[in-house]
């Protein structure tokens, strides 16, 4: 074999490519050496800047606000840790978290309260995973290790990295008598006066265990054990982090482990409020050019909140997203701010807008334009240079209203009852990204619900618009004008109050009139006709139908859809089709292949009349998977070379006993992909049969 | 479901005007609970039904496919092209022209090509597993693969047969348009592995070839490691050993998987610039399926500058993975469907319909027995013979030290047992012989090899 990768003595095979790790001068030629291949490809390229100018913008803004959140989420905690060995314990003060299962967002979670502990509490913190505590030396060792190696680290950070790795105390030496010799040594203790002044502050050690229910229970008892025992001279203090409920601390820890720890429980955030968190001020903003298109936008939700309520999945999918986005050539470069425009379109080349011109929206702008116009923008890059400075300044500027008002709308709706149009502010962003919100059944319906409510509801809701848009800073003249209206109206309801009593009259003439019925006859008539015929609206009611009709038309006005709008893909990212590179459709791809090799081979010799037929021309592999799905349980070796041999070559029908060795070795071949995928395995309970492992026809 | 949007509000009052103390929130909860089941149901209901494409996603596609084609001069043709796609593959000759048309737009091409592949969803149907179970004994016919005249096949005449076989010959050209498809998304795969996301490649046929092409054309300028994961004998340690001692060229090499991995993502944090890719041919080979080796794998695949290319085949293969690995992982998935043979995948796979040939072990006994001092051979194939004599006993022991050492005593090929014993170490260092202790407390020699091996062996040797 020619293939250097194929032996059949090793299974591993290293290309070195002339890398050679260690000392700096290499790592200077590696890194030129990956700008020559890397970079030539993608990182000159106009919209790859793009992505990660605004990749890197967002990456540092959820670092920001994953700190903020988690710190405020965290600081009850920390606060206990703090104050635990304020007064003399007897008991290892335990802090336990409920994380919530979604386990990959907790690395985030975890680090910061590390830090914020690192910061707040005690320099002395060790993080122990599961997969690393094998058992209790090696989960000791490890603890000892980090709190211990920690301290050195810090000493001579600016010693070179090699000699940090020598100065480590080795794993196997790491003992509790170590430990505490080391922290005595760390903090000296004097005992009589230590009441009065202490002379140091002796610190916490924390010991922080991010998933509780993968370790052993054996282990975390001993470890429980171990560790209360030393309490008297070593302060430690625990913090778990529990998936499910605080159920499971009882579980493995029993009465005798867990009566050596006092626990106290911690609520951490859910993670729908964190992905809204997240969403809200991150990706749901004018800031950030690059949007998910509604459908696109539902699928992450959905994995979100039905598969794995992962944030951190969450925005990877739209990572992934936008790289698709971006990739479609240099076009979406224009997907970034104002600031950058101008100097973005002087540096596009012919085929540049060569790839504006194939997006589909720029058809329909064209065949709005004057019959000369057509050519210009056709032909003439400048023309078009020009016409996507100005389209892409109002699209940006759309979406900056967009968002303005679809909060606004938000701020009305949100408490509506039965929430016709969503309890969350992502619903609606996904309603009105796909489609004209204002025309939906639930904007109507919600705005017969708003008509039902009182002054002060409304008046809260205004104000809060008013306040919204206020604050946008926007300048242009129709939000000024959207603005003033808004400020007017709010002023009326606020004076309200007096005219209250005007319309006080009408209502006793009704009262009149029912009492004046003589019979019961003419009394229900009469309240009948009184149901139909509508009644006269109060000057409140008047204003209120006002109000909200202004407020209909200003929404009808802002919040239309984005693709009517020309370049609408710059901004809006709407391929359903990365769906399975993200899903992963593996099984239905297989059996895809399996049953109907046509929907991928392109063939023209494959066409199935139907599902079950079975073709000649088909991979041996696909032939036997069909053969295969006719079969129970048990298939026999023998029976399935034979009809595989009728379908192969039909003419052939003589002696069934001499096969060609040819086909014979395409029939045993297609036998071991199928049982090398996984469809059968040999049977050991009847001579040459294999069992099927699948049982879906 | 406009209907009972509407009357919702209207029910819930009546209710609430007759019985004052009735909660209003359950209603409300129960309606919700109601229209999403109704919504569910429906979705289900499209996904279930094939023929019908218009379950929530795949209204777009279509939507977008057609628009996009029509973007051409060509208008109505491809219009009609791509409505005939949504209904059935068929139209294949058009098609082919339609691509040809598109010649100059290389994006475009890649689009349809993709647009081109409708796999439907695979929903697996529970009741089948009950119908399936619940059948009492499956019949099948006493037929054995032993009516046949020709004999199982080796390996090796079983690649030979076929190549000469090539089944597929009206396919190649099919084959070879899928290869340049995948070829396509080269690029991208190299941007996304810069991204810190991870590949895994799946569908019908073996990956193996396409890998290789995609390293020897993308990366030549950085550190590979190329794994086998179908190799029998691969283990995790393999995989560590040749990142840390022979990439790295780190001087530690701890037994512990985790330590290592530490070590790992510390050298590797050191070299910045630098990129190691790991190809992992199956993932889900046998020896890196469990849990814990698929730990130290995620582990890695977390490490920045440490990109991961791996393949699966087995239809159950992304079981392997519970939520923090795949988060870990972060993968993105591909279907690079090659249809091709997977020869050396299975080649290791011992198949009921392929002979064992032993060659291997047979060649290797050969090879060292031939390096045997004369009496060292002699007392080699007492054993062996004695083996053999009593191949048919069930409870077949071993040769018993003792009486090996009289065999060999009265044959003048030894004189103490201490030369015995030096000689048998030799055996045991090429295992060639296994020692056993038997309950009885008797030292057992047997050598582990199949019987009819052994018969070859001694058939084929002089007299």
């Amino acid at each position: 074999m020619s293939d250097p990768t194929v032996s059949v003595s090793k299974g591993v095979f290293v290309f070195k490519n002339g890398f050679k790790p260690g000392s700096t001068k290499s790592k200077n030629k590696n890194k030129q050496s990956s700008t020559k291949t890397y970079n030539s490809i993608l990182e000159n390229k106009l919209w790859y800047k793009s992505y990660s100018k605004l990749w890197n913008k967002i990456e540092k803004k959820i670092q920001a606000l994953n700190e903020e959140t988690f710190s405020s989420v965290l600081s009850n905690l920390v606060k206990f840790i703090k104050n635990s060995y304020e007064t003399p314990v007897s008991e290892i003060p335990t802090a336990t978290l409920l994380t919530g299962i979604n386990m990959p967002d907790h690395t985030a979670l975890f680090g910061s309260l590390t830090n914020e502990i690192e910061k707040h509490v005690s320099p002395h913190s060790a993080i122990l995973h599961a997969e690393d505590c094998n058992n209790l030396k090696n989960m000791i060792e490890n603890m000892i290790g980090q709190f211990v190696n920690v301290e050195k680290f810090s000493g001579d950070d600016s010693s070179d990295s090699d000699e940090k790795i020598n100065t480590r105390i080795k794993k196997s030496q790491c003992t509790f008598s170590l430990l505490q010799g080391w922290y005595e040594a760390s903090y000296p203790i004097e005992s009589p006066k230590r009441t009065k002044k202490p002379p140091k502050k002796r610190k916490i050690l924390v010991v922080v265990i991010p998933d509780f229910e993968s370790f052993n229970d054996k282990i975390l008892q001993d470890f429980v054990l171990i560790i209360s025992s030393y309490l008297n001279v070593l302060p430690f203090a625990l913090v778990f982090g529990v998936a499910t409920s605080t159920s499971a601390l009882h579980k493995s820890l029993p009465h005798h482990v867990s009566s050596r720890i006092s626990v106290k429980v911690f609520q951490s955030q859910t993670s729908v409020v964190y992905l809204n968190n997240i969403l809200e001020n991150i990706f749901l903003t004018a800031d950030c050019p690059f949007h998910l298109g509604g459908r696109i936008f539902s699928l992450f939700i959905d994995q979100f909140l039905f598969y794995d309520l992962s944030v951190k999945g969450f925005i990877r999918n739209v990572k992934y997203a936008m790289l698709e986005h971006y990739s479609y050539g240099n076009a979406m470069a224009l997907c970034t701010d104002q600031k950058h425009l101008k100097s973005l379109l002087n540096e596009f080349t012919h085929d540049d807008f060569e790839n504006v011109r194939h997006l589909i929206s720029f058809r329909s702008l064209v065949e709005n334009e004057q019959p000369d116009n057509r050519i210009k923008l056709l032909t003439n890059d400048d023309f078009l240079k020009d016409v996507l400075h100005q389209e892409i300044t109002t699209f940006l500027e759309y979406l900056r209203t967009f968002h303005l008002f679809l909060k606004c709308l938000y701020v009305l709706v949100q408490d509506l009852p039965n929430n016709p149009l969503g309890k969350q502010f992502r619903e609606l962003y996904r309603t009105s990204v796909n489609e004209l919100i204002t025309s939906t059944d639930e904007f109507r319906q919600s705005f017969r619900l708003l008509g039902f409510q009182s002054k002060d509801e409304l008046l809260i809701k205004l104000t809060w618009i008013a306040h919204l848009i206020g604050s946008e800073g926007n300048d242009s003249v129709g939000i000024k004008k959207v603005i003033k209206t808004l400020n007017a109206f709010v002023k009326q309801i606020e004076n309200f109050n007096l005219k209250m009593e005007e319309s006080g009259d009408e209502e006793n003439d009704d009262v009149v009139v029912v009492t004046k019925a003589k019979s019961r006859q003419e009394l229900k008539e009469k309240l009948l006709k009184m149901t139909h015929e509508s009644k006269p609206l109060n000057k409140y009611e008047k204003m209120r139908k006002e109000l909200l009709t202004f407020l209909t038309q200003t929404f009808e006005k802002y919040l239309n859809t984005p693709k009517e709008l020309p370049f609408h893909e710059i901004f809006i990212f709407n391929d359903i089709s990365i769906r399975q590179h993200i899903e992963g459709i593996q099984m239905a791809s297989l059996h895809e292949a399996l049953v109907n090799p046509q929907a991928y081979l392109q063939c023209q010799c494959c066409t199935l009349p139907n599902n079950s037929s079975i073709l000649k021309t088909m991979p041996d592999v696909c032939i036997l998977y069909k053969l295969h799905l006719e079969c129970g349980k048990l298939i026999n070796l023998y029976d399935l070379l034979q009809s595989f041999l009728v379908i192969v070559e039909p003419e052939n029908n003589e002696d069934c006993k001499a096969i060609k060795p040819e086909l014979q070795a395409r029939f045993t071949q297609a036998v071991a992909e199928l049982e090398y995928l996984g469809f059968v395995k040999s049977s050991k309970r009847k001579a040459d049969h294999v069992t099927r492992l699948t049982w879906s026809a | 479901m406009e209907g009972t949007s509407l009357k919702t509000p209207r029910r819930a009052k009546t209710e609430d005007a007759q019985e004052v103390y009735y909660p209003k929130t359950p209603y409300n909860i129960r309606a919700r609970v109601k229209k999403k089941l109704i919504d569910f149901n429906s979705s289900v209901e499209e996904l279930v039904d094939d023929s019908d494409k218009d379950s929530d996603y795949t209204i777009s596609e279509s939507e977008s496919s057609s628009d996009q084609s029509t973007f051409d001069s060509t208008e109505e043709s491809e219009e009609d092209n791509s409505d005939s796609e949504i209904k059935a593959n068929n139209s294949v000759s058009s098609k082919s022209t339609e691509a040809a048309k598109h010649d100059d737009f290389k994006k475009m091409e890649k689009i349809n090509l993709t647009k081109k592949r409708k796999i439907r969803m695979y929903i697996v149907n529970t009741d089948d597993y009950f119908s399936a179970q619940s059948s009492k004994k499956s019949v099948t016919s006493n037929n054995t693969l032993d009516k046949l005249k020709t004999a199982k096949l080796d390996q090796g005449q079983l690649q030979k047969l076929l190549l000469k076989a090539n089944a597929c010959k009206h396919h190649a050209k099919c084959f070879s348009e899928l290869e340049q498809y995948n070829k396509t998304n080269f690029i991208k795969w190299l941007s996304l592995l810069h991204e810190g996301f991870n590949l895994l490649l799946y569908g019908l046929g073996s990956k193996k070839n396409i890998l290789t092409i995609f390293q020897e054309q993308y990366l030549t300028e950085q550190p590979v490691v190329v794994v086998n994961g179908f190799f029998p004998s691969l283990t995790l340690k393999n995989v560590l050993d040749s990142i840390l001692v022979d990439v790295l060229e780190s001087s530690q090499n701890p037994g512990n998987h985790q330590e290592a991995c530490d070590i790992i993502t510390e050298l590797m944090h050191q070299n910045e610039g630098m990129h190691l890719y790991v190809i992992f041919n199956n993932i889900d080979g046998n020896n890196l399926r469990s849990g814990k080796c698929q730990n130290v794998l995620a582990r890695l695949g977390s490490i920045n500058n440490l990109h991961i290319i791996a393949t699966i085949d087995h239809i159950n293969a992304p079981i392997i993975w519970d939520q923090s690995r795949t988060s870990k992982f972060n993968f993105v998935w591909w279907d690079v469907t090659t249809f091709e043979y997977y020869l050396i995948e299975t080649c290791f796979e011992d198949s009921m319909l392929v002979q064992r040939s032993g060659t291997l072990a047979l060649s290797s006994l050969n090879n060292v027995f031939m390096s045997l001092t004369k009496n060292a051979k002699s007392i080699y194939l007492i054993i062996v013979k004695y083996q053999l004599e009593n191949k048919k006993s069930q409870h077949y022991e071993g040769l018993l030290f003792k009486d090996l050492y009289w065999a060999c005593r009265e044959a003048f090929l030894v004189s103490s047992d201490l030369a015995l014993r030096a000689q048998l170490t030799e055996f045991v260092d090429h295992k060639m012989v296994k020692f056993k202790r038997s309950i009885s407390g008797g030292e057992h020699l047997i050598i582990p090899l199949q019987n009819s091996l052994l018969q070859q062996f001694v058939d084929e040797q002089p007299v």
